[in-house]
């Protein structure tokens, strides 16, 4: 079999063999016009504020890429550059929480002129995580001289729930807000051989926000809802 | 009766075995160096001279585990990665020059007052955290003492699927050692003793502490040894910063007072960090 065949075939598997996720997305405008010129930056942040908020890394750089991709010719930060680069101000317990304190941060006349430098206008904030709210189920296994095996059946449930807030450094304010909440059951039945059936919720949810944003920032907004 | 290569595949079979449960005993258990990782702050440099002065206990200090029952840590020690944080800080905040140089406007002793961790197999977390407290002690051009400043960082990091024990130790401590080093950066220069020195003015010389009574042979300052469960944790360093407050003079504690005011640092509950208690932070706390 040629591996190109073989490849399509492995990833039909994958995609038959993947559990499902439900995932809701929820979003408001609250500037209509979105001003976005190529040349212009945006940072993608994670809020890690206290020990129960701890966006992943992994969902942050998920999300700039999908903008990345989406916005064309906007160059988006990555997460770890920018808060090394701003060091000591986007810390977990020092980044302003509110755009007004944001404000407050860029009256530092160096962090202001290093904002300049880099064109960036939009600050997209990801507070939130994927946690498992639910396993059943049982498997055991055991290995010998002579070979090993499991038996069993598990199930386990992940939801992701996760707020992204956009502000605008133009104005200092808030221009939207997307929210979403996926959740996706996982299967791992076991006959001598575990066969993981996994769903990527928090995969999910990055795909799910991300299109959004980009809708967002792309003036798609046929979907999108606006606060009066 | 079994044949040679039988045996022989056996014993090659068990040998692995026990080696590997040897990886898996040693990984168990390791001693960390931390490394340091703290980029250089923004700030702007302020008109002002300091010298770093690190006591021999602060330049020797290792954690070292003793409590049987924790066993995700032999020790810790981050020793170069603190001195590298507060020679970056304090580098960018102000001219650095030598303890015997006549021009300082401050010389800047930290000492380590508390050190706390915990691992995901002691809180059930999926995380690795560490909370470090450092006293300041700092001391005019005379060497007179002028301000006592205690601040506190908290590191977490979380647990991934390749990450081993020591690396997330590492990288704990050196988010905890950032956050001590963010307090500072953003803080020092709203401090009213950098505030005075800045309008040219000689900031109050406050008492020296009252000497404090010989340690039990058995306690060794420069080692750090920890007498609490993790389930004690959170109320270990509010009891220690109780005593502290205690300790402290009464114009040090209202200049403490008075200089934890700013508002634009996220709080930090007291779930989050067992060091930080909404009443200890009001009393104590300096930079934070």
């Amino acid at each position: 079999m040629r591996p190109s065949v073989k490849l399509i075939l492995a990833n039909m598997l994958i995609i038959v063999l993947s559990a499902c996720t439900t995932i809701n997305v929820d979003h408001v405008r609250i500037k209509e016009t979105v001003a976005l010129k190529e040349g212009d930056a945006m940072v993608v942040l994670g809020r890690h504020q206290t020990a129960e908020i701890q966006t992943e890394a992994s969902l942050v750089s998920c999300i700039g890429s999908r903008l990345a991709r989406g916005t064309g010719g906007v160059r988006i930060i990555p997460e770890a550059e920018f808060v090394d680069a701003f060091y000591p101000w986007f810390e977990a317990r020092t980044a302003p929480l509110h755009p007004k304190k944001l404000r407050k941060v860029l009256n530092q006349p160096m962090v202001a002129e290093k904002i300049e430098s880099l064109n960036i206008r939009y600050f997209v904030w990801v507070e939130g995580s994927t946690e498992r709210t639910n396993a059943a189920g049982s498997m055991t296994c055991s290995i010998g001289p002579g070979g090993g095996g499991c038996f069993g059946f598990g199930s386990w449930e992940d939801t992701s729930n996760y707020e992204t807030t956009i502000w605008d450094l133009a104005t200092f304010s808030e221009v939207g807000r997307v929210s979403t909440e996926a959740v996706g059951t996982s299967y791992m039945p076991a006959f001598v051989i575990p066969i993981p059936l996994l769903a990527q919720v928090e995969g999910d949810a990055c795909q799910g926000m991300g299109n959004q944003l980009v809708s967002f920032f792309t003036k798609d907004s046929s979907a999108l809802e606006t606060r009066p | 009766m079994l044949d040679k290569g039988y045996l022989s595949s056996c014993s090659r079979f068990n040998r692995l075995l026990v080696l590997a449960s040897l990886a898996l005993l040693a990984g168990c258990a390791s001693s960390v160096v931390v490394k340091p990782d703290i980029p250089n702050p923004l700030v702007a440099k302020l008109p002002l001279k300091t010298s770093l002065v690190y006591s021999k206990t602060f330049k020797n200090y290792v954690y070292v585990e003793t409590e049987k029952k924790r066993n995700s840590m032999k020790s810790i020690d981050f020793t170069e990665a603190q001195t590298a944080m507060f020679q970056q800080v304090f580098g960018s905040l102000t001219s650095l020059v030598e303890p015997t140089d006549p021009s300082k406007n401050l010389s800047i002793e930290p000492e380590i007052l508390d050190f706390q961790y915990t691992a995901p197999s002691e809180t059930k977390l999926k995380q690795y955290e560490i909370w470090i407290k450092y006293r300041l002690k700092l001391r005019n051009a005379n060497d007179a003492r002028v301000a006592d400043w205690i601040i506190k960082g908290y590191g977490k990091t979380p647990t991934g699927m390749l990450t081993s024990a020591t690396s997330a130790f590492s990288a704990a401590t050196n988010v905890a050692l950032r956050d001590v080093g963010a307090q500072l950066s953003i803080r020092f220069p709203q401090q009213s003793v950098v505030k005075t020195l800045l309008a040219g003015g000689a900031p109050p010389i406050i008492p020296e502490p009252e000497p404090k009574p010989e340690p039990e042979p058995e306690q060794k300052p420069e080692l750090v040894t920890s007498d609490v469960d993790a389930e004690q944790a959170a109320d270990f360093l509010d009891e220690l910063t109780d005593e502290l407050s205690n300790e402290l003079p009464i114009a040090e504690q209202d200049e403490i007072k008075s200089s934890a005011s700013a508002d634009d640092i996220a709080p930090a509950s007291s779930a989050e960090n067992p060091s930080t208690n909404n009443e200890g932070e009001a009393k104590v706390v300096e930079i934070n």
